[in-house]
């Protein structure tokens, strides 16, 4: 098993009114490659600030990050930038389509940045739509389809240049059920290929796809829960996280 | 209110940067307006105001005494009605050779007048600049007229000299003055002053014939009435020179009204452009503002006292923005004028423009606020609930923008990027292209009208002049040589392809039989007109005794072509033409006449050429051709390259068109510079959440920047094609219209390539640079702003 995320101390204070806030404080966090992480804690914990610190789109205000054997933390922001083009990929919350592209050129645009072969790029676009089943939809606009369709863009997107991680947050939270059960499908059946997830959520449903639980509490790292050890079936694995986390005091 | 007020200052508080730059395209726009309208209105004013305070003349004639009575004519002046001033009639010499100046020749010819010892109730008071004040130039001294004084770089003590009796006599300057009929710029001859009674001391008893006189009327729309009675008095024609107020008034202002007219042209253009831009501004920022607007209607407020919110803190920025826009107007429009007016030394007052920017702040917050209130519509419809969750982005169409990504995608992903924006806004896109048009435009007009002026000295001919590569003047007094043994010695010499001589005579013409008559100065040509390249518009040169061909405005004044009758009053006898030909000159702001010696020996058969143009034969240099002709003749002839006048004569009106020409490009350059940093922020300020996703993707903070900048590298690629294409399509009829004013109605643009190959890189650079530097704030775009709370 190899290590690809590796936190040591990590801390991040922002400055309201000029008085600091701590808002991650002290994190160690191992992440193995393949595996699917979840950070879970309530509003304000600091798992969407844990999120943006381990993809490199925030900096931290204290401590260590190693990437793929890079310290993250001492890249400058061009390094920053290559890093989150070739090595990482991210589903938002809000879904963050580009509106005036269509789906394909969505999808295509970040395989651009980074491969020169555009023919190879568009290819491995429409594989990635067809995969997420929504093929049919590439030369829609992003207005023109269901927010889980758009989603699944955003997925395919985030997958275009084979990253080495992919960062969701809360990648359910805008969606209906249904269109939520089949991103959270997506993320399982990517994940089954091998593909490292870190995944931030506060739905205990959308938890259980995940390896491992790491829940946050004002800003540090409360405890784990290992869900995949437990060998239970789907609803009594989420009724035995749900109590696990009302232990933690969720 | 108190409520609306406290958002309004919050909005102003919050988005200085946008504000401020909303306030600067305010400001630039009345600028621009404000100085064209103002110099147009204002460029006659200081000529009137001289005019005035310096009791000008109307009519000022120079004649010969054995002709024309001086006592009488005077009489007659002082008994008309409507007449106020009648000077004396000053002993005077006009001199028919050059004076010079440190050696070198002056451009203009000179009356040498003597100045009265009591003129101080006269017209025509003297004002002295430099100089100490008196009542007349003492023994030796000379006061020479601003025109002259500035272009040969004359002060007190330096020394004119002029042809006298015995050769150059030597007179110091004793003051520059403005002498309200010949401070004008373009005037040719000019006026000097001398002592009283000092005349004799230098000219010979046959030169003193002449008088000069002047005429100050109470109503100068009654001119033509009254030079029309004189003339009757005289038999039909006063023989002599005359120079009225409409010809003085045009020589100041005819140049200055064309470049002004081009000003206003350019900024109605402009003015136009920063409308749109303004429009699309407040537009954008009421877009970015939905959410609040959300807020502030679950709040309570109206739709009513939300456009209220977005009419008062317009309103504000205008009323901040044009004050400061037209207080710089001012000062562009003074300094311009007291530039352009610098011979006459008399500044605008401030006051005469003060109506002129009360008029046009209103007008403009009157325009502002009626956009604002149209535009403002928009936030009153907005619905709280969709504003609050989405932002303007639900207002977002699904309608595709331009071209799609597939065509794009062989092209760099920052300038496809770019180049997709630009699809996305259209209006602004426009606005913002046909800014970088006026911009071009206006540097191809500063580039090349400074090359056609440069180009004159290989194009005389399209002038107004003829194509002559070597010009003599027959001025030797000592040992002088007859126009007939001249002109049939240059005519047989080896080398001379074709000889014509060019002089000048004064003449009027009848716009009807017995009615009013119009003084026009022309041309007498001797020789082969054709082969020294006298060009016409129209028709042709004339060959014989009753052919005279008219300068394009005498034609059109007149209402004559070619085939029509004029009847000319010539050295005082009343002559009928056939007009040949019409062509167009500068000289004179294309007024004038051309006929054959024939025509001017007919009346004084001792008439005598004096210049002369050749053109020589293929392979004949110049400059050995003139140092032959003068070894030959010595001091009788003098000889010089055929354009050498051009920068003498040309050179204060050229000057004043380039220097405003200069003044435009700057001027739209940084019109342009501020639209462009307005749309780049604007651009980035609508697109956070898009700059977010790109950050997110891995772009990197070049390319980032890249990606704003490349489309408006687009944009000015595109703009200066247009330009180019306006430029080669519309040009030289534009200049042909604007030019017809002084009498080039086929203006004859000489583009230069090589400065439009600068013009072009230079304008893209510029374009780029004022959008790299706003760009750098996509960097601060936090993909934070991704994150939904």
């Amino acid at each position: 098993m190899t290590t690809l995320l590796t936190t040591r101390q990590l801390g991040k204070t922002y400055q309201v009114d000029a008085a600091p806030v701590p808002s991650l404080i002290g994190v160690d966090l191992t992440v193995v490659a393949g595996e699917l992480v979840v950070l879970m804690g309530s509003s304000g914990s600091g798992k969407s600030t844990l999120l943006y610190l381990l993809s490199g789109l925030e900096r931290p205000s204290e401590g260590e990050i190693d990437f793929d054997g890079k310290r993250l933390d001492r890249m400058d922001e061009t390094q920053l930038s290559l890093l989150r083009r070739a090595g990482i990929g991210f589903v938002f919350q809000a879904i963050n389509l580009i509106p005036h592209l269509t789906l394909f050129e969505n999808v295509v645009l970040p395989g651009y940045l980074l491969d020169p072969d555009r023919s190879r790029v568009d290819a491995r676009a429409r594989e990635l739509l067809d995969s997420m089943g929504i093929g049919r939809l590439a030369e829609r606009l992003p207005a023109q389809v269901s927010g889980g369709e758009q989603q699944r863009t955003a997925i395919a997107r985030a997958l275009i240049n084979s990253p080495r991680a992919l960062f969701a947050d809360e990648p359910t939270g805008a969606l209906n059920s249904a269109a939520g059960s089949a991103v959270l499908d997506a993320f399982r059946a990517i994940n089954a290929r091998g593909q490292t997830i870190v995944m931030a959520t506060h739905e205990v449903k959308s938890a259980c796809i995940g390896d491992r639980v790491v829940f946050l509490r004002d800003g540090r790292v409360q405890g784990e829960y290992r869900i995949r050890d437990s060998k239970l079936d789907p609803a009594e694995r989420e009724a035995a996280l749900l109590a696990w986390l009302v232990e933690q005091g969720w | 209110m108190r409520s609306i007020l406290l958002v309004v200052r919050s909005n102003l508080r919050r988005r200085r940067g946008q504000n401020l730059l909303i306030g600067s395209i305010l400001g630039l726009s009345v600028l621009l307006f404000f100085t064209g309208v103002g110099i147009l209105r204002e460029i006659d004013r200081p000529l009137t105001l001289m005019f005035e305070r310096q009791r000008g003349a109307h009519f000022t004639m120079v004649f010969d005494a054995r002709i024309h009575a001086p006592d009488s004519v005077l009489a007659w002046w002082k008994a008309q009605p409507g007449v106020t001033m009648v000077s004396e009639a000053t002993p005077t010499v006009a001199l028919l050779e050059r004076s010079y100046v440190r050696g070198m020749a002056t451009s203009r010819f000179l009356f040498v007048t003597e100045r009265p010892l009591h003129p101080a109730s006269g017209p025509d008071s003297l004002r002295i600049l430099q100089g100490t004040p008196r009542a007349a130039p003492g023994p030796g001294e000379v006061w020479v007229p601003t025109s002259l004084a500035y272009e040969a770089h004359l002060v007190p003590g330096d020394t004119l000299e002029v042809p006298a009796a015995d050769g150059l006599a030597p007179l110091v300057v004793g003051a520059v003055v403005v002498d309200p009929v010949f401070s004008a710029p373009f005037n040719n001859p000019l006026r000097v002053w001398v002592a009283p009674g000092s005349l004799p001391t230098w000219f010979h008893a046959s030169a003193l014939n002449r008088v000069i006189a002047s005429v100050r009327i109470a109503d100068p729309a009654q001119s033509d009435e009254l030079w029309v009675a004189f003339t009757r008095t005289l038999g039909g024609a006063f023989n002599g020179q005359v120079y009225d107020y409409r010809g003085v008034r045009d020589g100041y202002t005819a140049p200055y009204v064309l470049m002004a007219a081009m000003i206003v042209a350019f900024s109605a253009l402009g003015f136009l452009v920063a409308l749109f831009a303004i429009q699309g501004t407040i537009t954008s920022a009421m877009l970015a503002d939905f959410k609040m607007i959300g807020i502030l209607r679950t709040q309570g407020f109206t739709p009513r006292e939300v456009r209220r919110i977005y009419e008062i803190q317009y309103l504000i920025l205008a009323a901040l923005a044009l004050p400061i826009g037209i207080a710089l107007g001012f000062f562009a429009v003074s300094g311009t004028i007291d530039l352009l007016t610098r011979t006459i030394a008399t500044p605008v007052p401030a006051r005469s423009l003060l109506g002129l920017g009360i008029v046009t702040f209103v007008s403009f917050l009157v325009l502002i606020y009626a956009f604002v209130l149209q535009v403002a519509r928009a936030a009153g419809r907005v619905r709280p609930a969709d504003a609050i969750r989405f932002g303007a982005e639900s207002v977002a169409g699904t309608a595709r923008p331009g071209i799609a990504l597939a065509r794009l995608r062989a092209l760099p992903v920052p300038l496809l990027i770019g180049i997709r924006n630009l699809g996305l806004q259209r209006k602004r896109a426009v606005f913002l292209g046909v800014a970088i048009v006026f911009a071009t435009l206006a540097a191809f007009l500063a580039v090349n009208l400074d090359h056609s002026f440069e180009a004159m000295r290989g194009n005389l001919a399209t002038f107004g002049f003829d194509a002559a590569t070597v010009r003599v003047s027959r001025v030797g007094r000592r040992f002088q040589i007859r126009h007939s043994a001249l002109m049939a010695a240059l005519r047989g010499r080896d080398g001379v392809k074709a000889v014509a001589t060019w002089d000048g005579v004064d003449g009027s013409v009848e716009k009807a039989p017995g009615g009013t008559n119009r003084p026009l100065f022309g041309t007498v040509v001797d020789g082969d007109m054709d082969g020294v390249g006298f060009e016409n518009l129209r028709g042709r040169n004339p060959r014989g005794l009753g052919e005279i061909s008219l300068a394009v405005r005498t034609a059109k004044n007149l209402g004559k072509d070619v085939g029509g009758r004029v009847t000319l009053l010539l050295m005082g006898t009343r002559l009928e033409f056939e007009v040949v030909g019409v062509y167009q000159s500068i000289n004179n702001t294309g007024e004038g006449f051309r006929v054959r010696l024939e025509a001017v020996r007919l009346l004084n058969p001792l008439w005598e050429p004096v210049e002369y143009g050749l053109v020589l034969a293929d392979g004949v240099a110049p400059d050995k051709f003139i140092a032959g002709l003068e070894a030959e003749y010595g001091e009788a002839v003098d000889a010089k390259a055929g354009d050498y006048f051009v920068h003498d004569q040309l050179v204060a009106v050229t000057s004043g068109l380039r220097m405003a020409n200069g003044f435009l490009a700057v001027v739209f350059l940084l019109a342009a510079a501020v639209f462009i940093v307005n749309t780049t922020l604007l651009t980035i300020a609508e697109n956070r959440r898009i700059f977010g996703i790109l950050k997110t993707a891995g772009m990197t903070p070049a390319q980032l920047r890249l990606s704003v900048v490349s489309g408006v590298g687009v944009q000015a690629a595109l703009g200066v094609v247009a330009a180019l294409v306006v430029w080669a399509l519309a040009a030289r009829a534009l200049l042909s219209v604007l030019f017809a004013s002084v009498g080039m109605v086929a203006f004859p643009l000489e583009n230069s390539l090589v400065g439009m190959a600068v013009v072009v890189p230079v304008i893209l650079l510029f374009c780029l640079v004022s959008a790299w530097v706003p760009s750098a704030a996509v960097l601060n775009v936090n993909p934070k702003a991704l994150i939904v709370e």
